[in-house]
């Protein structure tokens, strides 16, 4: 593609929802660049996504809004979309296209990068092993994060993934290191208040210099939300690959990044797949989302947390579910757990973190780590169970054991679960209290246990707190009869 | 037997004055009180009478159990004293190293917001000023491109800018856009490029336009145009040209 | 001739090109100023439409187009094992040297390294005639693997004219010469096939030997046949390519060809991390050196992510025709179902259920039926296989949609992964309920010969436990736990140790991640003991609650990872060591009621 080809054309055959076709084209690529200038002299920006029979197919970024037949000049760059980038671009904020949104000049490139990237050559992909210490107890110790991973946050209206994020990205470290991780911040049809609790919060930890943040709110238009992760990965990718930093990439919220897909594909006519979505959601997500990971040779990293917020809080829906196809795990907020007033409200037991076993274990965090997690997994979900048959036949029809795991269950969720804002637990800490919940259980339940590991850390109850705790359970028990 | 025990005290206050007994009693009472874990055998140098040793040995009894219970009494109370004081100053002192702890993070905080702040704004400023700076090489460059841009190689690129043009537009009928100052040389190379290329209607719009210099190429119906202008290539080199400019701006090269 | 023609239209993978008119279907061509490969999928008039394998951004109409007048086709020769290809046999160690950390575009190499001498070692001589198919010599491809050199299966039959001698060769020198009716033909030590074309083959046989993974809730309840066919569909978080990493490490085959088809980078990585690490329990040698990947990530060309199910099936089919045992897993053919879904799209086909072409269940039917146990072609004789093993990935754990419902007609064995035993953290999350295999019956007279006579009786004895607790949970979710009597508590309480000592198994414990066949009969024949002894105590007198808290209990649902095969012994004690407590409590029991 020649650099020097700059035509405008004039002929619009057609306008229909953001979408522009150009008649009449002698030289356009796909996926090429293109400006638009309106009747009114608005200058907006778009993308070829089809091309043939002398007719192009533009996406507008900023809405056809004010096209028109007559009078709109589409101009075709001879290049795709390009993003300048330069450490400079570090404390910058800016919109969802990529320029800048807060009155200072567009960034003195070092280089212009394409916005779709490429693929990453998995042959050169460094396998992600290095654990990032969240000061989240429920994240280090159960859904551990490992620099290169990308693990979303499924959550519903009004739950409060933002604030969780912003505190990982207060928090996250990795340990061994002084590094801190460069924060790169990728607000996608998100409300003014969300986007701006997300800068306060680094602001206030002085984390802003090292941040880059786009931002695409809610009133800005809709297709601009295709290319905001793009811009913002592209720069991430930079920072990490180019200047060996370890980038945290946010980006919320992906629900409507495919809303915006959707609105494309449906003025394209194209057959539809789930709930309307678009057949190729899945690989287009992938591109996204594949953009994490660490690089043979390179120092840096990017490790992706998304953020979706699920429709009705319905997980199987094409958004989600798709997303968890790609994804290494996702961690589910839980409506239920929400409402109790228990932040963060993770439902452990829906959540998972893929590459939390080469993150953890000896020499990386301790040796015994997995199987609490393991043995923390299986007590939770069994007291889950004996809470939902202890609402049929009440505490009176449940054996002493289940009894055991009811108190457990409850013991998690304000022992471990629950946590402050701005309480960073150390991971001694954290695995602490897991033993502290295990230690309630009768030693053989802990088949998931190695024995040693139960000799070196099951803390053995006195005669006095056994006591207390059947004495406690007896009345309770009384109480719910 | 407390039955019987009542009765023979009952028999004995008829002996000695009742009144005389209790405030003796109290009295007795009173200096146990103050004398704690001093056991005195108070009244037996009075007592002779055998019906009195009972009594004597009851009162000594509930005496003696009684004084063990203050005693305790005392000593719980002053322990609670003290635990309580001892608690008391943990928790004042947990509260205030929380105070201070606080204040230190909230300084800490207000530190490094105040330092990353100030940091950026600073680089923010720089940032300003070398943007200034390199626009302003860019109006200076301008004016001089205006001046001197048209020296010899200028015919022969507007030549090929004319060439570029008719084959990315693909018509045959066209119409050329330039400044004023160009108009007599974009007719020669138009009558230079008819000659070799044959079919071509070529005109040169009635109107100018205030590019620094170049041309656009644009079909007589107006469909396609294309901008062959020093104006448009300036602006498509800017992003490179200013990297090259800050550099030099900052002393770089 | 070969076609000559130009691009008129472009739109994501799917381009079409005019000028086109001797072009075959399913011809590769070189596409646009940077030769990016395609394949013609259909043609109309002098217009091709044409898939292209690499990101077409940046194409424009008018650029040309040129057949290669091949059909797609995979070099078949040494060098192939340990390597890494895509979805079209491009291998990206290679790619990676010429592009670096990223995919670069119209990069062209060899599959194989055409320089690397081999010791070549003739099987034939001068005059012996040969049919097609016959393997003619052999060379060490690595010390895992003896690779066979064979006349290719579409030559005749014929007689050998000259034959090179013992001695260290690249793979490009001719090693024979075949004289047919056609002439004479020199036979180098790779040939190529195309894709698409199933390989032939002499005959095919019945599957009875089971592919032994070491998963116990494999190999043990629902057990595959090597030839045989199997899909494990699961929503996500529920373990599937942790599964597939399993059978691909721990089976007992020769080949492994590992398909990560429109599935995660960081996957591909790990096998390529860890594989060269792990130590194959029979050969004792790097578990890499009998394994080829072929990756098309999610995020890679959708149209070469088609291909790759292909390419990977011609490699297995290669490796079965020199007598070899061969696995083929294939992470997702959901992810394959969906490309064609796209490219379809792009035709603007006339779609099927939830927009899947019509042809999705044919195309499924063809991939399956190239699993089997066959007689290789030529002499000597062969018998090789090449077992399928497909995830599925089900939109919304959903078994009704189209991809699983279709695969499941052309499946012997189907692992059903379960969503509510994954968030339960009982993996594997095979629900035992859902689950079948179609060679249970096939494999069980192996069993009976190669391990134990036992073998099919305890696994009913115990399967018959779990399908007994399945109907007694009903009941207990509605009435409590209390209501049942002491006999059927006690199936719970079995069930509960057939779940964690068997069926859940941990492939990230050194110990518990492989299970030998000895060892998995030994620990279902503890449980089942326990069982049948619980059973007698109960009648004994003793209460359920001194048989619950029996210290052994701890020992043997550990025992899966306290105990290594070289200690199976370990479990005989075991078994003894829980008769006697048994026996001491019936005895206390008995003397108390005395």
């Amino acid at each position: 593609m020649s650099d020097s080809i700059n035509i405008e054309y004039t002929k619009i055959a057609e306008i229909k929802g953001p979408l522009m076709i150009v008649d009449g084209i002698t030289q356009a690529s796909f996926d090429e660049l293109v400006e638009i200038e309106t009747p009114d002299g608005e200058k907006r920006l778009g993308r070829v996504l089809e091309v043939g029979h002398g007719k192009a197919i533009v996406q507008v970024f900023e809405g056809t809004t004010g096209l028109a037949i007559v009078g709109t000049k589409a101009k075709f760059i001879g290049k795709t979309m390009q993003m300048p980038v330069s450490p400079e671009v570090l404390g910058r904020v800016f919109d969802g296209l990529g320029r800048p949104n807060d009155g200072l000049p567009e960034p003195i490139a070092d280089k212009f990068l394409d916005v779709n990237g490429e693929p990453m050559n998995p042959e050169q992909r460094e396998y992600p092993t290095s654990f990032i210490q969240t000061g989240v107890s429920v994240i280090d110790g159960m859904l551990t994060l490992v620099r290169g991973q990308k693990l979303p946050i499924f959550s519903g209206s009004g739950m409060p993934h933002n604030i969780l994020a912003a505190q990982i990205a207060r928090q996250a470290s990795v340990v061994g290191t002084k590094e801190d991780f460069a924060v790169v911040f990728a607000a996608i049809g998100v409300q003014y208040s969300e986007a701006q609790y997300f800068k306060r919060s680094l602001e206030e930890s002085g984390a802003l210099r090292r941040s880059v943040l786009f931002l695409n709110l809610a009133d800005d238009p809709a297709i601009e939300r295709i290319i905001t992760p793009r811009v913002a990965l592209t720069v991430a990718e930079y920072l990490a690959f180019d200047l060996g930093m370890h980038v945290l990439a946010i980006l919320t919220d992906m629900t409507n990044y495919s809303e915006a897909l959707r609105e494309i594909s449906a003025a394209r006519e194209e057959v539809p797949g789930r709930k309307g979505y678009p057949g190729y959601l899945y690989t287009d997500l992938a591109n996204i989302y594949e953009r994490a990971g660490r690089l043979k040779g390179k120092n840096g990293s990017v490790t992706q947390v998304p953020i979706l917020s699920m429709p009705a809080d319905d997980i199987t829906h094409p958004i989600p579910d798709l997303t968890g196809y790609i994804t290494e795990g996702q961690m589910v907020l839980g409506r239920d757990l929400f409402r109790k007033g228990i932040y963060p409200s993770v439902n452990v037991l829906m959540s998972l973190s893929r590459l939390m076993k080469d993150g953890i274990g000896e020499g990386k965090t301790r040796s015994d780590h997995s199987e609490v997690a393991n043995q923390l997994y299986d007590a939770y979900s069994r007291s889950q169970e004996v809470r939902a048959l202890a609402e049929i036949v009440g505490r009176a029809g449940l054996t002493g054991i289940d009894l055991k795991y009811l108190d457990t269950g409850d013991m998690f969720e304000n022992n471990f679960l629950k946590q402050n804002l701005d309480e960073n637990r150390s991971l001694e800490e954290t695995l602490s209290r897991a033993w502290e919940i295990l230690s309630a259980l009768p030693e053989s339940e802990l088949t998931k246990i190695k024995d040693k590991h139960i000799k070196q850390y099951y803390r053995h109850q006195n005669q006095q707190q056994s006591t207390n705790v059947g004495v406690a359970a007896a009345v309770s028990s009384s109480n719910a009869t | 037997m407390d039955h019987l025990l009542v009765r023979h005290a009952e028999e004995n206050n008829k002996l000695y004055e009742k009144t005389e007994l209790i405030s003796y009693l109290f009295g007795l009472y009173f200096i146990l009180y103050l004398t704690p874990k001093v056991k005195i055998p108070f009244y037996r140098t009075f007592v002779v009478m055998s019906s009195i040793v009972t009594l004597e040995q009851t009162i000594d009894k509930v005496l003696s159990e009684s004084q063990i219970e203050f005693v305790n009494k005392i000593d719980s109370a002053y322990n609670e004293s003290l635990n309580n004081l001892e608690s008391s100053r943990s928790n004042i002192l947990q509260e205030y190293s929380k105070i201070i702890n606080n204040a230190q993070k909230q300084s800490e905080s207000i530190k490094r917001q105040i330092i990353g702040a100030s940091k950026i704004s600073a680089r923010n400023k720089q940032l300003l000023l070398l943007e200034s700076a390199v626009n302003n090489v860019f109006v200076k460059s301008k004016e001089k491109l205006y001046v001197l841009g048209k020296e010899k190689g200028y015919e022969s690129m507007l030549y090929r800018t004319l060439e570029e043009g008719v084959s990315a537009i693909q018509t045959r009928d066209i119409i050329i856009e330039c400044n004023k100052n160009d108009k007599n040389l974009i007719t020669k190379i138009i009558n230079d490029f008819i000659k070799k290329n044959i079919n071509y209607k070529i005109a040169v719009s009635d109107g100018f336009f205030d590019f620094i210099g170049g041309i656009r190429v644009r079909s007589s119906d107006g469909l396609m145009s294309y901008d062959g202008t020093m104006d448009s290539k300036l602006e498509r080199v800017k992003p490179i040209i200013r990297k090259n400019i800050a550099q030099i701006l900052r002393g770089e090269e | 001739m070969v076609a000559k023609g130009r691009i008129i239209w472009v739109s994501g993978p799917a381009v079409k090109a005019d000028g086109m008119s001797t072009v075959k279907m399913y011809e590769t061509v070189e596409v646009g100023d940077s030769k990016l490969v395609g394949e013609v999928i259909r043609l109309t008039g002098d217009t091709a439409f044409i898939q292209v394998y690499e990101s077409t951004s940046g194409l424009r109409p008018g650029e040309s187009v040129t057949g290669t007048g091949q059909p797609l086709s995979v070099l078949l020769g040494p060098g192939i094992i340990g390597k890494i290809y895509d979805g079209i046999q491009r291998p990206l160690g290679e790619i990676a040297q010429k592009s670096g950390s990223y995919i670069g575009r119209g990069v062209h190499t060899d599959p194989v390294d055409m320089k690397k001498k081999y010791h070549f070692q003739p099987l034939v001589r001068k005059s012996d005639s040969v049919g097609s198919g016959s393997v003619i010599g052999s060379v060490e491809e690595t010390p895992l693997l003896n690779h066979s050199i064979m006349v290719p299966p579409d030559f005749k039959n014929g007689t050998i004219v000259d034959v090179i001698s013992e001695g260290d060769y690249d793979i490009e020198q001719v090693v024979a010469t075949l004289e047919t009716s056609d002439g004479k033909i020199p036979l180098k030590m790779y040939h190529k096939w195309p894709v698409r074309k199933p390989r032939p083959y002499t005959e095919r046989y019945d599957p009875t030997v089971p592919l032994i993974t070491g998963q116990r809730v494999i190999d043990t309840y629902f057990p595959i046949a090597k030839g045989g066919t199997g899909a494990i569909p699961g929503g996500f978080g529920t373990g599937k390519t942790v599964t597939l990493h399993q059978i691909a490490k721990w089976a007992d085959s020769k080949v492994v060809v590992y398909i990560g088809c429109g599935e995660r980078g960081n996957e591909m990585t790990e096998v390529l991390v860890e594989f060269p690490h792990l130590i194959d329990p029979r050969s004792n040698r790097p578990l890499m050196e009998r394994t080829v990947l072929v990756a098309n990530t999610s995020n890679m060309p959708v149209a070469a992510r088609e291909a790759s199910i292909y390419t990977g099936v011609t490699l297995a089919e290669y490796y079965r025709d020199m007598g070899l045992d061969v696995v083929l897993v294939a992470d997702s053919t959901s992810r394959w179902a969906e490309a064609l879904r796209e490219m379809s799209g792009r035709l603007e086909e006339m779609p099927a259920e939830e927009g899947y072409p019509s042809y999705l269940a044919s195309r499924l039917a063809e991939f399956y039926e190239r699993a089997g146990r066959v007689k290789a072609l030529g002499s000597p004789n062969r018998t090789g296989s090449v077992t399928l093993v497909g995830a599925v990935s089900p939109s919304g754990a959903d078994f009704t949609e189209p991809v699983t419902t279709h695969t499941i007609r052309f499946i012997k064995t189907f692992w059903a992964l379960d969503t509510r035993l994954a968030y339960s953290r009982h993996y594997p999350s095979i629900n035992w309920m859902n689950s079948y295999s179609g060679y249970l019956e096939d494999v069980s007279k192996w069993w009976k010969e190669s391990v134990s006579s036992e073998w099919y009786d305890l696994r009913a004895y115990s399967y018959n436990l779990l399908q007994r607790e399945d109907t007694l949970k009903e009941i207990v979710r509605l009435l409590g736990p209390e209501s049942l009597p002491d006999e059927e508590k006690l199936i719970l309480e079995v069930a509960r140790m057939i779940k964690i000592g068997i069926l859940q198994q941990n492939s990230f414990d050194k110990v518990d991640t492989y299970s030998s066949p000895e060892k998995q009969l030994k620990l279902v024949k503890l449980i089942v003991n326990y069982h049948k002894e619980a059973q007698k105590a109960l009648k004994e007198g003793i209460t359920l609650a001194d048989i619950r808290t029996m210290p052994i209990i701890p020992s043997i649902l550990k025992a899966k990872f306290e105990i290594t095969d070289e200690d199976i012994a370990k479990l005989d004690q075991l078994d003894k060591q829980m008769h006697e407590q048994f026996e001491k409590i019936v005895n206390q029991g008995v003397k108390l009621i005395v």
